[in-house]
């Protein structure tokens, strides 16, 4: 991968998933197809990573956010891509 | 559980034009008599009519069937008790009855076999055809339009061997079309050694499923009769293993572990934390496949030795509800919960271990219900799976 592109991990746990990852992930995918951006976001999933109290869990580039939801995640993600 | 596997099928094809059938096959499994009985009855004529004529057979020689009533008395019973069509002055619908009982284990496999009018059954070990013998009986009753033999033979069934059973659609197809005098039974015989031969543990769903289409194809696709073909397969089970949930303590792990190393047949690990241990006992990478999934299922996993490695309890939830529904399995979106549902639908037997140790996150009122109690989903699984598809199914909690 170049140097300019952003990982987006997120928490596939059901917890997780239940709270909110998977409209996030949809989001996200839609984003990515949208705005043509496949070379330069790089989506990885994981599994329960054990803080389901305080989910959704995604980590871009490293940081970690909890409890945003699905517009948040977009933003986050626009500004990491800036 | 059983080392072996009654396998019982069928496959049907309505009259071309007909939206109901004249054959009609009924199956029951009585696990606690240790009985199964499947009845073929063809009616007089095509459509509502026969398919009236052929339901009242079907179900009578049923019902007998699991009755004390000899075969022979019941076979009078049911000629007496149909209905006579006002335009042939006749009552009239043909029958066959297999009546499989076995003894604990699987063991003795004896099948009471009564043919009426339907073309005799083939039996076969492997591509090899078993001829036996049949007592001839001539019913004279009084009403009669002609003389009516009803044949009865018992016999054992062993490993390896297949019952198969058709209406007359089978060996008449292709009668003044493609062939002169139809498929026949000759014809019949040879399409099904040929079958065998190419694929020797052909299931029973499959190679019925064969006979009637080729039936129709003779037929130019466009069937003369109903054709409809029974097939009764003893062979070794499918097993599949579910294992889902961690273990009450940390010292079951290994156990978990030794359990699914040991288990001869597929493999299915439901649950993120669960997968997570089975990795690590393992010692093998877990990858989140993020293109399977869908708004209701999380995204499936991938591990080697694993056939299927999910989510746990949505995608469990999704199928027990498919499953509780019989939905068809076509029909559903292309998430893991569909591989899983498709792997349930392949096997005879399912042994479930389910891990007892609570999720402290799943307590929360904020999530969805689903993520509720595992063991009652699993007892939701195990009855659907049993009742509406008549699998074998065991639990072992950890």
């Amino acid at each position: 991968m170049a140097d300019n592109t952003v990982k987006v991990e997120l928490c596939m746990g059901s917890s997780c998933f239940a709270r909110g990852n998977s409209s996030i992930l949809s989001a996200i995918e839609n984003y990515i197809s949208e705005n043509d951006l496949s070379d330069r976001v790089e989506l990885e999933g994981h599994l329960c990573l054990g803080r389901c109290n305080s989910g959704p869990h995604v980590a871009i580039n490293g940081k970690e956010y909890s409890a945003l939801d699905e517009d948040c995640i977009v933003d986050l993600l626009k500004k990491e891509l800036e | 559980m059983n080392n072996i596997f009654i396998d019982v099928d069928y496959a049907q094809i309505y009259k071309h034009g007909q939206k109901i059938g004249g054959d009609v096959f009924l199956l029951s499994r009585n696990p606690e008599n240790n009985q199964i009985v499947a009845t073929l009855s063809d009616g007089l004529g095509s459509g509502v009519k026969a398919n009236v004529l052929a339901s009242l057979t079907a179900h009578m020689a049923h019902k007998l069937s699991f009755s004390q009533i000899a075969l022979e008395h019941s076979a009078e019973i049911i000629m007496d008790t149909l209905p006579v069509c006002k335009e042939r002055k006749i009552s009239y619908s043909t029958f066959t009855i297999a009546d499989i009982r076995y003894k604990d284990g699987m063991e003795n496999i004896e099948v009471n076999l009564v043919e009426y009018d339907n073309p005799a059954a083939l039996r076969f070990s492997g591509t090899k055809e078993l001829k036996w013998d049949r007592t001839k009986t001539e019913l004279k009753r009084e009403a009669a339009f002609k003389k009516e033999t009803i044949s009865y033979s018992s016999f054992e069934m062993e490993y390896g061997e297949r019952l198969i059973m058709f209406s007359d659609g089978v060996t008449q197809s292709g009668l003044g079309k493609s062939l002169p005098l139809g498929w026949r039974l000759d014809g019949v015989r040879k399409f099904i050694k040929d079958e065998i031969s190419a694929n020797p543990d052909i299931s029973s769903r499959e190679l019925s499923r064969a006979i009637v289409q080729k039936a129709c194809a003779l037929d130019g696709f466009s069937s003369k009769d109903d054709i409809t073909c029974v097939v009764v397969y003893i062979r070794r089970p499918r097993r599949t293993l579910i294992v889902t949930g961690p273990p009450f303590t940390k010292e079951a792990d290994e156990i978990l572990g030794e359990k699914i190393r040991a288990f001869d047949g597929k493999k299915i690990v439901s649950g993120g934390t669960t997968a997570q241990i089975v990795a690590r006992l393992f010692n093998k990478k877990l990858k989140v496949d993020l293109s399977c999934w869908s708004p209701d299922v999380p995204p499936a996993s991938t591990m080697e030795g694993i056939d299927l490695v999910t989510e746990g309890m949505l995608t469990l939830s999704k199928v027990v509800s498919a499953l509780e529904k019989k939905e068809n399995v076509a029909d559903m979106p292309n998430d893991p919960s569909k591989k899983f549902v498709e792997i349930l639908l392949d096997s005879d037997q399912i042994h479930i271990i389910v891990g007892t140790k609570i999720n402290e996150a799943h307590q929360d009122p904020n999530i969805p219900f689903e993520i509720g109690i595992r063991r009652t989903i699993i007892a939701r699984l195990r009855k659907a799976l049993e009742e509406n598809y008549i699998k074998e199914t065991s639990v072992e909690y950890l």
